[in-house]
């Protein structure tokens, strides 16, 4: 038993790491959270711990959602409120029913990894939960063409309290907002993007940054140019949204240093976007 | 001495066989390795996708590595040997004779001068006489080359071993990898075994197809792949399909797409993801459905909802195949799992789903892990299900309900490219 205990940390260990960043880091409170996703089985964990630790010591919470691996990649969609962890969980199993794919998770409910927490529960778990809403854009897009082209989404809870997600599929992009009853789109527009697209909000306005580091205002009625370039292509690196200080910042992989202390390390390599 | 004396009567044997012999020949020379180059294709290992590197033949391992080629082109190989006696000239004639008649010319190749007895010497990288066919799907199990010295410049030869490896030749040039397509060792065997000789696209697809249709479905070590041996099986990519042999319905679809892929024939929006059209009925969403046969006991819940009255329940947290996940366990079941159509090595895989992933080539629907074809996306419900389900959670129950109506619901599609 012992030599499984010994074994299971040393893969956690070995694996974590070596898994990428899932979009972003999220500061809020003094504490940070990012996401990664297993190789193998799909599911992201939950990664956690003050700003000014090192985020090799970080918590890592495994949670009951994930996405799959199918070309192209679209980088699991995740937020944080509060509380709650927002995330679409497009895994691909054959229970996972993507119309209940958007989950919202108490983060005091998500346990640590173990020899406990099986991934097999874990997936189950997913597909059980009860969806925060029903997938009511992918529904949209899919219904519209059901070839899928050019697909990519991603969602953040804003600052009016809704779950705003934008939704691409061939060659058109669409703005969704939940209110925690009804969705609400705006109008169908075309903009065919070449890569995965992710969302921030600043000062109250949401933002969408394209794989090539544009960036233009969202809202209901269309993308706003906002001039700015950010010399950058998203997939080369993350974001990081410091909640606290109302901040936006980029940071390249190969600037991640798992043994410095996060503030510090944003200190000398994020690359600061608002 | 004894080294030489036994060379000496190997030698005084050789000449009283062949009167037109040379005058010397040695008998302990060995073949050590082969290295094929010249455009040969990367094959990862089915186990973790590693690429199989040089040499690929090494008479001192216990398996040997495949080769692949494009057809079109020829094979280029290399050679390292042995010989183990005191005494050897400065320099050896080599050459090799390949299957499909492939000529690895004779070249002079020096020996290598030692201070022990064994010395060794190298016939050089040499591109076979002849392209392998352009355009056609060649498989050689094995790819023979028996390698001969002269010790007299070509005029008599000695055979000095041969090197057997498996060698795969694609139709055109494959399609380029992708995150889960690559160009797995097994998805080179099962195109190539299949297709071989085969040039046309509708001849490959076909013939890849055929080894879907039969249930049984082999890597290139004849082991079997399972569609859910375990029946929660994880696994959902190509990669672990490959390393597991046991796997879901996306694996066996792309192992099919995969196949063709590999020989280079190109077919967009490939890969359909089916899944019910999520319309409601007693105020919840339709969107599981059963795969035959699954047995319709008693209604136990026709005044809750008329038209699914069949109920099933189970523990939401364990889902319904718990530990040791082979079998469907339930609270409560009107609706029980039966034999019905097997799956891939596989002959009561599991059956209760969301959705489901199967291949579209040329208008035709191929449902890889059961081996069995579609002309239209309705067709599918009537030959393959027994009924729709929706479900629902509640403290830490799940309760299913069913019907065998199957005009209750139908199937959606969307449509990508592997």
């Amino acid at each position: 038993m012992r030599t499984i205990f010994v074994s299971f940390f040393i893969f956690v260990a070995a694996n974590l790491f070596a898994q990428e960043i899932e979009r972003k880091i999220i500061i809020e409170n003094g504490n940070y959270f990012f996401s990664t996703i297993d190789d193998n089985n799909q599911l992201a964990t939950l990664n956690t711990g003050k700003v000014n630790e090192a985020i090799a010591d970080s918590k890592k919470l495994a949670m009951p959602a994930g996405r799959n691996y199918d070309d192209p990649i679209v980088p699991f969609s995740w937020d944080i409120e509060d509380t709650s962890v927002f995330a679409i969980s497009f895994l691909l199993h054959p229970l996972n029913d993507r119309n209940e794919a958007i989950k919202r998770l108490n983060i005091s409910s998500l346990k640590e990894w173990s020899t406990a927490v099986t991934p097999i529960n874990l997936i189950m778990q997913s597909v059980e939960t009860n969806p925060f809403a029903y997938n009511d854009p992918y529904l949209f897009v899919t219904r519209r063409s059901n070839i899928i082209s050019g697909f990519f989404y991603d969602a953040i809870v804003t600052s009016d309290k809704s779950y705003t997600m934008a939704i691409s599929n061939g060659g058109e992009l669409s703005v969704w907002k939940y209110n925690g009853t009804t969705w609400k789109h705006g109008d169908i527009f075309k903009f065919p993007v070449d890569g995965y697209f992710s969302l921030f909000e600043k000062d109250k306005k949401t933002y969408l940054i394209l794989n090539s580091g544009l960036v233009y205002e969202v809202t209901m009625t269309g993308l706003l140019v906002v001039n700015k370039d950010c010399g950058f292509s998203l997939p080369s690196g993350f974001l990081i949204i410091n909640k606290d200080e109302k901040t936006v910042s980029f940071m390249k992989k190969n600037d991640l240093n798992l043994r410095t202390a996060l503030n510090e390390l944003i200190t000398k390599k994020a690359i600061r976007i608002f | 001495m004894q080294k030489i004396l036994r060379c000496l009567i190997v030698a005084l044997v050789f000449c009283s066989q062949d009167t037109v012999a040379q005058d010397f020949s040695y008998s302990n020379i060995d073949l050590v390795s082969v290295t094929f180059s010249g455009g040969n294709l990367n094959i990862r290992k089915d186990n973790g996708g590693t690429v199989y590197t040089a040499p690929q033949y090494l008479t001192s391992a216990a398996t040997q590595n495949p080769v692949a080629y494009i057809s079109g082109n020829a094979p280029r190989a290399a050679a390292a040997f042995a010989i183990d006696c005191p005494t050897v000239p400065d320099s050896v004639t080599v050459r090799g004779i390949g299957s499909d008649s492939i000529i690895f010319s004779a070249a002079k190749v020096v020996v290598n001068p030692a201070a022990g007895t064994i010395h060794t010497f190298n016939y050089p990288a040499t591109t076979g006489s002849h392209v392998f066919t352009a355009s056609i799907v060649r498989f050689f199990k094995p790819y023979t080359i028996n390698w001969e010295i002269s010790f007299d410049n070509g005029t008599t030869w000695k055979q000095i071993g041969a090197s057997n490896n498996t060698m795969y030749v694609t139709r055109s040039a494959p399609q380029a990898e992708g995150t889960n397509y690559k160009w797995y060792h097994t998805v080179f065997d099962l195109s190539c075994r299949n297709a071989q000789y085969k040039s046309l696209d509708t001849a490959i697809i076909s013939k890849v197809w055929s080894e879907f249709t039969d249930h049984i479905v082999l890597n290139y070590n004849n082991d079997s792949l399972f569609y859910y041996k375990i029946m929660n099986s994880p696994n959902v990519t190509l990669g672990s399909l490959l390393q597991f042999r046991d796997a879901e319905c996306y694996t066996f679809a792309q192992l099919f797409l995969a196949s063709i892929k590999i020989q280079g024939v190109v077919r967009t929006n490939n890969y359909v993801y089916i899944t019910p059209i999520n319309n409601t009925v007693c105020g919840y969403t339709v969107n599981r459905f059963i795969v035959k046969n699954w047995n319709f006991g008693t209604p136990s819940a026709a005044a809750t909802c008329p038209s699914f009255p069949y109920k099933n329940t189970y523990n939401s947290t364990t889902g319904s195949i718990p530990a040791p996940y082979d079998q469907y366990v339930f609270i409560t079941s009107d609706v029980t799992d039966q034999s019905g159509i097997p799956g891939s090595c596989n002959i009561r895989p599991a059956s209760y789903f969301n959705n489901h992933q199967i291949a579209k080539i040329d208008g035709v629907y191929y449902d890889a892990c059961y081996g069995t074809t579609f002309p239209t996306l309705v067709s599918i419900k009537t030959a393959a299900f027994s009924g729709w389900s929706f479900r629902y959670t509640t403290s830490g129950t799940t309760n299913c309900f069913f019907t065998n109506d199957m005009s209750q619901s139908n199937l959606s599609e969307s449509i990508s490219t592997f």
